[in-house]
């Protein structure tokens, strides 16, 4: 009787386990956005700020090695591309040029978050225009190779739910809810 | 840039006994101190000087940069000094054009978002002048030895009073530069090309390198 009473039991509980994994996988699916983008009104004065959520595997990064001459050899560009719903890739770029290990480092960080999420907030900066001259294409994995389609904005921070990483205290405005 | 003769600016010291602290290797307390040439005042600057040059400065007349907003905290807390550094340079070597207050401060931008210390193990302060810079700004044979630094250490460079001249100095130096590459009258994009070690350079990110320079000087001139 007791034995079989367990096994009633367990039957329930595998059966809600299998209900509310579901449910989660469900909403889950759901509540993801492959790519969203906002604008915030600020003062004229200053940058217009974006807040983007995307998928975390729609954003890749590189840091560039501007080659340039004499004293300025150490010169390199933090780059990030992020791929939105029309698999148009937008471009972001840090504000300053940076030393390699400093550039890795910034990526280092913003690679932790990436790899700790599927999906991830961003505040950019900067006006949100179409490049119609970039011919550049950037490679996605298995999202495939996309080209540029719009001017670089500027990165300000990336935050996941548990964890934000940025530049923000460059700048005297920030997108609301991203930490100075 | 205007040159100075650098043959008139120096003189030669002879050999003269100077009193030191006596010691084993030095028991009389006085050692001779070999013939030398000694760079006359108006040929470099020391900190002292740069102190003494920037306290005592007519402000009056000093063309400074626009205080047009760039949405940096620190944006126009240097604006004294790069207007009266540019000034001082531009009256000291006749720079003709002279150079522009916005396109020192538009640089420092783009160099630095305005950050005293931004994280570089190669290029320092709020210019990042490189550490190759700051010794050829104080080498009395160097490329820039008709008018020098001296006794500026790489800490110094974190300091603004300290890093803006010398950027000013290297820019009018980077400028007289571009002009011999290009055999032209330097504009102020291709003096800040140089100082970035872009205007000759092939590579492929050349625009957005530079975007952010324009970008603030954009704006400053607005």
């Amino acid at each position: 009787m007791l034995l079989k009473g367990i096994e009633n039991f367990m039957e329930n509980l595998k059966s809600k386990i299998f209900l509310v994994a579901s449910f989660l996988l469900i909403t889950d699916c759901i509540s993801q956005k492959k790519f969203e983008i906002e604008k915030i009104q600020t003062n004229p004065d200053y940058d217009d700020l974006h807040v983007v959520i995307t998928q975390s595997d729609r954003i890749i990064q590189e840091c560039l090695f501007l080659d340039a001459e004499a004293e300025n050899k150490w010169r390199h560009q933090y780059s990030m591309y992020i791929l939105n719903e029309k698999n148009e890739v937008i471009p972001v770029t840090y504000s300053i040029h940076l030393e390699k290990s400093v550039c890795l480092e910034h990526s280092k960080e913003v690679e932790k978050i990436l790899k700790n999420t599927t999906e991830v907030t961003l505040c950019l900066r900067e006006k949100f225009k179409k490049d119609p001259d970039s011919l550049e294409k950037q490679n996605f994995g298995k999202l495939g190779q996309h080209q540029i389609k719009y001017k670089y904005l500027t990165f300000d921070s990336i935050c996941s739910a548990k964890k934000c990483y940025g530049v923000s205290d460059t700048w005297t405005t920030t997108c609301p809810g991203f930490k100075r | 840039m205007g040159k100075k003769s650098s043959a008139t600016r120096k003189t030669r010291v002879r050999a003269h006994p100077r009193r030191v602290t006596q010691s084993q290797k030095n028991p009389s307390g006085v050692t001779v101190v070999d013939e030398h040439s000694r760079r006359l005042p108006g040929t470099y600057l020391d900190e002292k000087e740069i102190y003494k040059i920037a306290n005592g400065y007519s402000l009056k007349k000093v063309p400074y940069p626009s205080s047009n907003s760039l949405d940096r905290p620190d944006e126009n807390k240097y604006n004294d000094l790069i207007g009266m550094w540019t000034d001082y340079f531009n009256s000291l070597f006749a720079i003709k054009p002279p150079l522009d207050p916005d396109m020192i401060k538009a640089l420092i931008g783009s160099e630095s978002d305005f950050k005293t210390n931004p994280k570089n193990p190669i290029a320092i302060g709020i210019a990042q002048i490189t550490k190759e810079t700051h010794r050829i700004v104080q080498d009395p044979k160097g490329e820039v030895k008709d008018f020098i630094f001296t006794k500026i250490s790489q800490k110094d460079l974190k300091n603004p009073d300290i890093a803006i001249p010398v950027a000013i100095r290297w820019l009018a130096h980077k400028k007289s530069l571009a002009e011999k590459k290009l055999g032209r009258t330097a504009n102020h994009e291709d003096i800040i090309l140089e100082y970035k070690g872009l205007l000759k350079s092939k590579t492929l990110y050349k625009g957005n390198a530079f975007e952010r320079y324009r970008e603030f000087y954009g704006k400053l001139k607005k």
